[in-house]
């Protein structure tokens, strides 16, 4: 039986700051990730977006899950799978389901996404997916649950609710 | 002023949040809610004011403001007009649009944006806003900033004002604009965030 993610939520009065298992947590809303996103998709000259978002979001997911799997001794890869799948949803970000995973890659599914939702809500569908939060998270995912460094894994999203797919499917390869 | 700002955050930063297990959203507030690592947001602003050439500051600052400005103006209104606020705020509210001013900053606090608060408010003309905690000034963890680094609380401070004192929602965005002049990340001792008219503005982020 897969175990249960402990999530220990602390609010401290005296910084008014929230507290899950010790890390600063802010909410945010879905107008908040859809126009981040929408600036690393915008980006256009300025700077490369796409990738700045992603590399954020692994190098920000990577070092927490790493510390949870320690902290917690969660050591076969079936007990990482569950707990990167139940943190996920614990912050709102959706359901993700890890549904194959070698060292060598896998495959990963989203059928309900706050990127995707938060982005159809304020702008509608559009042809090319947006996720890229998501898709660092499951690099970050998949480096932590190998205990590999950070970079292993590169993420591509080739299906996407955004772009009125059904869910977002995500292919993940070793680098 | 009704507003029992203490009250609010107590009651509404102990909320427990969480995705459902169905879908993992949470919707909340009229809006999608996420509770993401603060690191996660300020990694990413820093990162795009890093990735720019110092003549385009001002413009990558524009770009973070201006994606808070926006969610705060329509976070803004789902707050004001929530199951949540009705509940815990509404009671409180007298003196309109003050009063929602007041308990919108409350909310703000309750979120974990910023322990912050109105310490200057001329009715529909300016607003200062002091925060004395607020977690985009942790980019100072790596030192001191070379530029003020609070876009969130800057777009949000002006969005709120817009809700408060511009036409009724969703006409009255960008009446009012905000600059932060002081900033925790800089070495103050506070953020200062000072709001006033679009029009009055002779408008730079970066001093």
């Amino acid at each position: 039986m897969a175990k249960e993610m402990i999530a220990e939520r602390i609010f401290d009065a005296s910084r008014c700051r929230h507290y899950i298992n010790e890390v600063t947590s802010v909410m945010h809303c879905h107008h908040y990730a859809s126009l981040y996103t929408q600036l690393a998709v915008d980006a256009g000259d300025m700077f490369d977006g796409h990738k700045i978002l992603n590399d954020t979001s692994e190098e920000t997911f990577y070092p927490i899950l790493k510390d949870y799997f320690n902290n917690n001794k969660i050591t076969t890869v079936e007990d990482r799978v569950s707990i990167v799948e139940q943190y996920w949803a614990f912050t709102g970000m959706g359901k993700l389901i890890i549904k194959e995973i070698t060292p060598k890659g896998g495959t990963a599914e989203m059928p309900f996404s706050h990127v995707d939702s938060g982005w159809i809500k304020k702008w509608g569908h559009r042809e090319k997916p947006v996720n890229f939060i998501g898709c660092g998270y499951i690099a970050a995912v998949f480096a932590s649950i190998f205990d590999l460094p950070i970079g292993s894994y590169q993420v591509i999203e080739t299906q996407s609710i955004v772009a009125n797919n059904e869910k977002s499917v995500f292919s993940i390869e070793k680098k | 002023m009704a507003i029992d700002r203490q009250k609010i955050i107590d009651d509404l930063s102990k909320l427990s949040i969480k995705g459902n297990n169905e879908e993992g959203l949470i919707p909340s507030f009229n809006v999608l809610i996420t509770q993401l690592p603060t690191e996660f947001w300020n990694k990413f602003a820093v990162k795009i004011m890093e990735a720019v050439s110092p003549d385009l500051h001002e413009a990558a600052w524009a770009l973070l403001y201006n994606a808070a400005n926006e969610c705060g103006y329509h976070t803004g209104y789902g707050i004001i007009t929530s199951e949540e606020w009705k509940a815990v705020v509404e009671t409180m509210v007298e003196e309109i649009p003050e009063d929602i001013l007041h308990g919108a900053f409350a909310v703000f606090t309750a979120w974990g944006w910023a322990k912050a608060e109105i310490v200057e408010l001329t009715p529909g003309e300016r607003m200062v806003v002091r925060a004395y905690d607020y977690y985009e000034s942790d980019v100072n963890e790596q030192g001191k900033s070379p530029y003020v680094m609070a876009p969130m609380i800057t777009g949000v401070c002006s969005a709120f004002m817009d809700l408060a004192y511009g036409k009724p929602y969703p006409n009255g965005h960008r009446t009012f604009n905000c600059k932060q002049t002081k900033g925790i990340e800089i070495g103050d001792e506070y953020g200062e965030f000072v709001v006033t008219k679009a029009d009055d503005s002779d408008f730079t982020f970066l001093s």
